[in-house]
């Protein structure tokens, strides 16, 4: 689909963030990698680590080449209803589709609202490793999975080249403060929120392989310690909903 | 895909497996997701909804939205908006003598996080290229219009072509279309439609 590369994109760029200075200095000069941004990003992944709960929404674009010189842009709107350490709720709208999916430490289960279709599958574990084993298994892939894999993954990233302090900016009334660093082929921008928060407010993920540069682009609102009740994750069916399969890849790549 | 191809393989921090992930989900999702430039196989749309039969009286989206998450936790407020400013004083009947009127409240401030109006007004147009099932109740197999060309078992769609009803088998769902019997599928999220044998 349109927006799966994106989000494979920014699986990439969000193990970045997870590098060791030590490491990530070592390679370049202080100019390029500027101790104090990678420092920011570790702080703003051990702040997220420390969310028992949030929720978080997401008015994305993402840029999609259509052809060699031409992309398109199209929105989408997330959100993410986390509460640790295995229970989720997550809902994706954008132009072309609506899709929800639910984790409530036991099942997880892929909704279509619009079109009536669901499909429920056994799993458990942390959300960091459900969203990756749905991914692997199923591509199920939603945007913006990097907030729970910054956060939760133990994955070292090497190769970060660039880490820089772009300025103070003020993204919907809040004073944060913008950086980009470079992996490979991917550029990512961050701006963090000032003070004792230091969340995620707006990201920009670069793709340098492709000529026409694109780009996926959020904007976030978080929601800490939201009050969830106990059967908020678990999914429901209501009637007329039409329960239907998820392809296993494996069985599809034979 | 071959562009993602060599994102891949010059990453050195892999949380996927497999490149080949990534060519078979674009590959097949990519196709029907283009709102208008797809051909949607004739299904019908009744005002850009898709709407399933026996979802009840509602058969709307609502259904599926467990009450539970329509508060939108936490933010009930914002999600409206920013307030709107009141009236002001609008245009009056001549006075009795000129005098100026008091300026217009100042506008509030817009909430902090800025966007909040048009955050729901995103409940249509889900999956175009799905097709609308018309009608009937789901277990019913009425007869309908019949297909004119036969379909090879095992054909995948991303687009029901019209006529189609939701039949319910082994707790799975189908769609008989015509003589043709669909099975959809989750690919990834995005939805398919396998030609089966009638179940």
């Amino acid at each position: 689909m349109i927006l799966a590369k994106h989000y494979r994109l920014r699986l990439l760029a969000g193990a970045l963030l997870l590098a060791s200075p030590a490491a990530a200095v070592a390679q370049a000069d202080a100019s390029v990698m500027d101790p104090a941004a990678i420092n920011a990003a570790q702080r703003m992944r051990a702040f997220l680590h420390g969310l028992k709960s949030f929720e978080v929404r997401a008015d994305a674009t993402v840029e999609d080449p259509i052809d060699e010189d031409t992309k398109i842009e199209v929105g989408n709107h997330v959100r993410y209803d986390y509460a640790a350490p295995d229970r989720l709720f997550a809902s994706w709208q954008s132009d072309q589709q609506s899709r929800r999916l639910y984790y409530d430490g036991r099942r997880l289960t892929l909704v279509a609202p619009i079109v009536g279709y669901y499909a429920t599958t056994e799993m458990s574990g942390s959300v960091a490793d459900v969203l990756q084993r749905a991914s692997e298994r199923y591509g199920i892939v939603f945007p913006l999975p990097d907030l729970f894999m910054w956060a939760w993954s133990t994955d070292p990233a090497q190769g970060v080249t660039r880490a820089r302090y772009i300025g103070p900016e003020i993204i919907a009334g809040t004073q944060t403060d913008h950086y980009l660093y470079r992996q490979g082929d991917v550029d990512w921008q961050v701006w963090i929120q000032r003070g004792d928060s230091p969340y995620p407010r707006k990201i920009v993920v670069t793709d340098r392989s492709d000529l026409t540069r694109p780009s996926y682009s959020a904007r976030l609102q978080w929601n800490p310690n939201p009050a969830f009740s106990p059967d908020y994750f678990a999914f429901k069916a209501p009637p007329g909903a039409g329960k239907i399969e998820l392809v296993s890849l494996a069985q599809e790549q034979q | 895909m071959t562009r993602f191809g060599r994102l891949f393989v010059g990453s050195s921090a892999i949380l996927l497996a497999g490149s080949s992930l990534a060519t078979s989900v674009d590959a097949r999702g990519r196709l029907g997701i283009h709102p208008s430039f797809g051909a949607h196989g004739g299904g019908i749309r009744a005002g850009g909804q898709a709407t399933r039969p026996g979802a009840g009286g509602a058969g709307t989206r609502q259904t599926f939205n467990p009450p539970s998450h329509q508060g939108m936790v936490g933010w009930d407020q914002a999600s409206r908006g920013p307030p709107r400013p009141g009236p002001g004083p609008g245009p009056r009947p001549p006075g009795p003598g000129p005098h100026p009127y008091p300026p217009p409240p100042p506008p509030p401030p817009p909430p902090a996080w800025g966007w909040g109006p048009y955050w729901n007004d995103w409940n249509w147009g889900d999956d175009v290229a799905a097709g609308v099932i018309a009608g009937a109740a789901i277990g019913t197999a009425a007869a309908v219009a019949s297909t004119p060309t036969t379909v090879v078992v095992g054909t995948v769609v991303t687009a029901l072509p019209g006529n189609c009803i939701a039949v319910l088998r082994n707790g799975i769902t189908y769609e008989q279309c015509g003589p043709v019997w669909y099975k959809p599928q989750y690919l990834g999220t995005a939805i398919q439609y396998v030609v089966v044998t009638p179940p």
